[in-house]
């Protein structure tokens, strides 16, 4: 989701945080957001179903913290399968 | 989300999508539909950056991106193995190409080039997360730190890494308008960035700068 411009306390405050508090796993770091479309898709549908992603898979739970791109394309496909489920379930 | 397209299993889009069948038509346009009425929803309901826009706007875009999408789900099918539903693997491109697409077009006139790299972006005074204002002798001291990281950051890492991290931590880039710039992929600059955070970690520590000091100086 687009922000204001980032002010340079906000700035500062991310530098901090990327650099010291994000994890640095290797396996975390290295898992392919951006191939991986299907393994995220049913992490994605499981997650609109009420799944936390957490209890699912942690380690991608912790990718998409780390990481806001992914956590944008993450979160945008959770909401539209969750509009879809919305519209199924009172269709019926 | 209303008018849901006919219903098809994977094994039935695979089918249906294939090059030979007689069913292709309709199932392009069924694709079609599907992705547009996903994308139309993700740009009406879920950007806020876009609620100025209007709803033929965005039906534009949602038609356009489509478009991309279903040209993307086509020269994939052999890579879907039926793990997730068909449509939310189609969908998970959709917002992969919808996504990618807004941000080249906020960031199409940044260039990784005009980063001085002189931490300008930092603060003179340096209360920046704790919420409430430091003392004068706190405020010193975590100005001071945060010159000494910066100084650190252009010091230990090489003009790639830092770049990258600048664009990425300190200015918020998106990773694909970065990666693209340094002529890499996402994955590549995943790597870029985890390195140059272990040798800034590394070096912090070796100058006296353990995380939990400087966690514990901006509160955390």
């Amino acid at each position: 989701m687009s922000q204001p411009p980032a002010t340079p306390d906000d700035q500062s405050a991310r530098l901090l945080d990327f650099v010291l508090t994000q994890p640095l796993d290797d396996e975390c770091v290295s898992m392919d957001c951006t191939e991986d479309c299907e393994s995220i898709s049913r992490m994605a549908e499981r997650v609109a179903n009420g799944e936390r992603l957490e209890d699912i898979m942690p380690e991608f739970e912790q990718h998409v913290r780390c990481w806001k791109d992914c956590r944008e394309e993450f979160e945008a496909l959770v909401a539209i399968l969750t509009a879809e489920k919305q519209a199924r379930d009172s269709d019926s | 989300m209303t008018e849901r397209a006919h219903e098809r299993t994977n094994d039935e889009w695979l089918t249906d999508l294939r090059p030979d069948s007689p069913r292709q038509p309709d199932a392009l346009a069924d694709l079609r539909v599907r992705v547009q009425r996903s994308i139309y929803y993700y740009l009406s309901q879920e950007r806020s950056d876009l609620r100025d826009s209007s709803p033929q706007d965005l039906q534009q875009m949602a038609e356009d991106l489509a478009q991309d999408t279903v040209m993307r789900v086509l020269n994939n099918l052999h890579h879907f193995r039926g793990e997730s539903q068909f449509t939310t693997w189609a969908n998970r491109i959709a917002t992969r190409i919808a996504i990618s697409e807004m941000r080249r077009a906020r960031y199409r006139d940044f260039s990784l080039d005009n980063l001085t790299g002189e931490g300008e972006t930092l603060p003179a005074e340096a209360s920046l997360i704790s919420e409430a204002p430091p003392n004068p002798e706190r405020a010193a001291e975590q100005s001071d730190t945060l010159d000494r990281v910066m100084g650190l950051l252009s010091e230990s890492l090489t003009e790639r890494q830092y770049k990258a991290l600048e664009a990425v931590a300190l200015r918020g880039v998106p990773m694909d308008v970065v990666a693209e710039q340094l002529g890499t992929n996402r994955n590549a600059l995943y790597k870029l960035l985890h390195d140059a955070r272990r040798k800034l970690k590394v070096a912090l520590e070796s100058n006296g700068l353990s995380v939990d000091y400087i966690l514990n100086l901006f509160q955390r």
